[in-house]
Formats: C-alpha cells, sequence, structure tokens
C-alpha cells in the first residue's frame, strides 16, 4: 500500500512540475513591443505582392484588408486614394519598397506603418471548394524602415462542411457551393485570422489596455475554416 | 442559483447584441468589384455602398463611417464631376480623422495641378 502511495505521489509531482515547465503564450505587451512604445495610428496598405498564378487573389486581399484593421482601431489610408496617390508618384509597384526605404511614404502619406502583403500560395484542391491560402503580412515602420512584426498563415478552407446521410447529395451540394463560393468574405476570414491578436488602435476602446492579454498565434501558423 | 443564471443568460444575450465597431454594409464586395472591373458599372455600385455606410454610421458603436470611406467616397464624387459633395466628404474625413489631413491635402493639390498641366498643354 505504501508503495503504491509513494508512486502516486510521485506521479503527482511529476505532473505538477511538467505543467510548471510547459510556456505560457507569451503576451501582446512582449511580442508587439513596437505597437506599445510607439503607439502606431495610420497603415498604408501597400497592394498585395502575389506570387500565385491566381491573378485575382490580389484584388481579393487589397479589398478585404482595411476592414480588419480598421475594426481593431487603425487608421487605414483609404485604397483608392493611396492606389492614386502612389501611382501619381510612379509607386504602385509593392515588391521595389519591400526592402528598400520607407521615407517617402512618411512625406507623402504621414503614415505610421507600412504593411507589405504578400500571397505565397492560393491553389484549388479537387472539385469540393477546398482551398489552401498562404498569406504574410509584414509591417515596418515608416522612419526606421525595421520590421516590427511578422506574420505567416497558412490557411486550409473548406467550401462546405455540410454532413448529409446520402454521399451522392453531399458530393452533389459540395461541388455546387464550390462554384459559387464567394472569395471575398474568405479572403478578409484569412485578415482576421492574421490581425485578430494586434493590439488595439487608439480608435478601439480597449487601446493601450490589452497588453497582458495573450498572443493566439505564432510568426507562423496553421488554421482550418 | 436561478439569479446567477439568469445574469449569466443576460449577460450573454448582451454581448451577442454588442454593436460592432462600425457598419460597414456592402463595402468589401464594391471595393472588389470596383479593382476588378474598373467600369462605371462598378463605380456607381461603389459610390452606392459608401453612401449607405454614411447613412447608416450611427449602427456602429463610434457612429461614424469607418477610416477612409469619407475620403475615397468624395475622391469618387469629385471624379464624377460632383466637387462641391466630394470636397464636403473630404472635409468630413479630415475632421473625423485628422491624421488624413495631410495626405487629403496632397490629393487634392496633385488633382489641381494635373488639372493646370492639361489646360496649359492644350493652349
Amino acid at each position: 500500500m505504501r508503495h503504491i502511495k509513494f508512486i502516486f505521489t510521485l506521479m503527482a509531482s511529476a505532473i505538477l512540475l511538467a505543467s510548471c515547465n510547459m510556456q505560457k503564450p507569451a503576451t501582446r505587451g512582449e511580442t508587439f513591443e513596437h505597437f506599445y512604445a510607439e503607439k502606431p495610428l495610420s497603415i498604408l496598405v501597400m497592394p498585395p505582392v502575389n506570387q500565385t498564378t491566381n491573378v485575382e487573389a490580389k484584388e481579393y486581399f487589397y479589398a478585404t484588408m482595411h476592414r480588419p484593421l480598421a475594426n481593431k482601431g487603425y487608421y487605414t489610408i483609404p485604397p483608392f486614394i493611396a492606389a492614386e496617390i502612389l501611382q501619381m508618384e510612379g509607386a504602385y509597384d509593392t515588391e521595389i519598397f519591400m526592402e528598400q526605404s520607407l521615407e517617402a511614404f512618411g512625406t507623402v502619406f504621414q503614415a505610421d506603418l507600412v504593411l507589405f502583403p504578400i500571397i505565397h500560395k492560393w491553389k484549388k484542391i479537387g472539385a469540393l471548394g477546398e482551398i489552401l491560402i498562404d498569406l504574410q503580412f509584414i509591417f515596418r515602420d515608416v522612419n526606421t524602415g525595421e520590421t516590427v512584426f511578422s506574420r505567416y498563415g497558412e490557411f486550409r478552407y473548406q467550401a462546405n462542411t455540410a454532413q448529409s446521410g446520402n454521399i451522392f447529395v453531399w458530393l452533389f451540394s459540395n461541388v455546387v457551393s464550390a462554384a459559387i463560393t464567394d472569395y471575398v468574405p474568405v479572403s478578409r476570414q484569412c485578415v482576421e485570422y492574421l490581425v485578430s491578436d494586434l493590439p488595439y488602435g487608439k480608435y478601439h476602446l480597449e487601446f493601450a489596455k490589452d497588453a497582458n492579454l495573450r498572443v493566439l498565434y505564432g510568426e507562423q501558423f496553421r488554421m482550418n475554416f | 442559483m436561478r439569479k446567477i443564471t439568469g445574469i449569466l443568460i443576460l449577460t450573454a444575450l448582451m454581448s451577442s447584441c454588442a454593436k460592432p465597431m462600425y457598419y460597414w454594409g456592402k463595402y468589401d464586395d464594391a471595393v472588389y468589384s470596383h479593382q476588378k472591373n474598373l467600369d462605371d458599372r462598378s463605380a456607381k455600385r461603389l459610390i452606392a455602398a459608401y453612401a449607405d455606410v454614411v447613412n447608416n454610421a450611427k449602427k456602429g458603436q463610434r457612429g461614424v463611417p469607418p477610416p477612409g470611406v469619407y475620403a475615397d467616397y468624395g475622391f469618387f464624387l469629385i471624379q464624377q464631376g460632383r466637387e462641391k459633395q466630394g470636397e464636403r466628404m473630404l472635409e468630413l474625413e479630415m475632421q473625423t480623422y485628422p491624421e488624413s489631413a495631410f495626405f487629403i491635402q496632397q490629393l487634392l493639390k496633385m488633382m489641381s495641378d494635373r488639372v493646370e498641366d492639361g489646360k496649359k498643354a492644350s493652349r
């Protein structure tokens, strides 16, 4: 009996020790140091760099990036005015500015951050409306040019996961829903995952009150939806 | 126990009824459609979407249109020859979001320079 008690105590201690060693996810304050120190407000969202063969992917994402960022409390430079000014300045090609100084953007837009979105993958699988999307966000400080945050999301979207007792009904409904999928909300959902735990900006009621919240994802993560 | 359950249900109901930060209407779809098509039809659809967002702004928690909506709306109205209405929208953007004042003034200057250059070229 004594032996059993001893083994039990030993096992309980081991479990406790193991749980103490498990790292807690980092806080927003630790992950987004620059955001809490500099309190950026305005963000210039660049037209996405599209590394895929789907030409429409660029429009899907450029149309859906402002809303999630604005909902987090940031001011996003309006997309059509931004595109007009960038074109007037001969600066519509995002790739050119990926590694260059961003001072010119500070002079023209007075933005605090520039967001460079890169679409690495947009791949449809089969006829059932499954899509693999890889999207990366790189936030750079306009004044220093420093990358202040980068995150890479690998997404798997299934058009219709509704179950049916009849395999043919299920197959047919999936093929139909795949054909009529609206990719605007799908793209927005990817963006929302990427910025979901970004610190709140000035226009959000929780601005500067969220540094102790835990971050939801790392620099690279996978998500099925 | 009943009281606690009641409070919990009420809290859940209240949180589910919480207003979103901004009213967006069909903003994303209209922006996508115009970026893709760049024609009169998509421009009209976009202007209607902006008008809807501006008119229903009170449905959002902040009670104002989201950042950039007044500005892009004004920009399109000016392009369509509705200068006064467009300039009013740009003013509203600058009042609602003061950080926009700088680039809006830059845009207005660039646009007036372009008009002047066009006039000079046609002389």
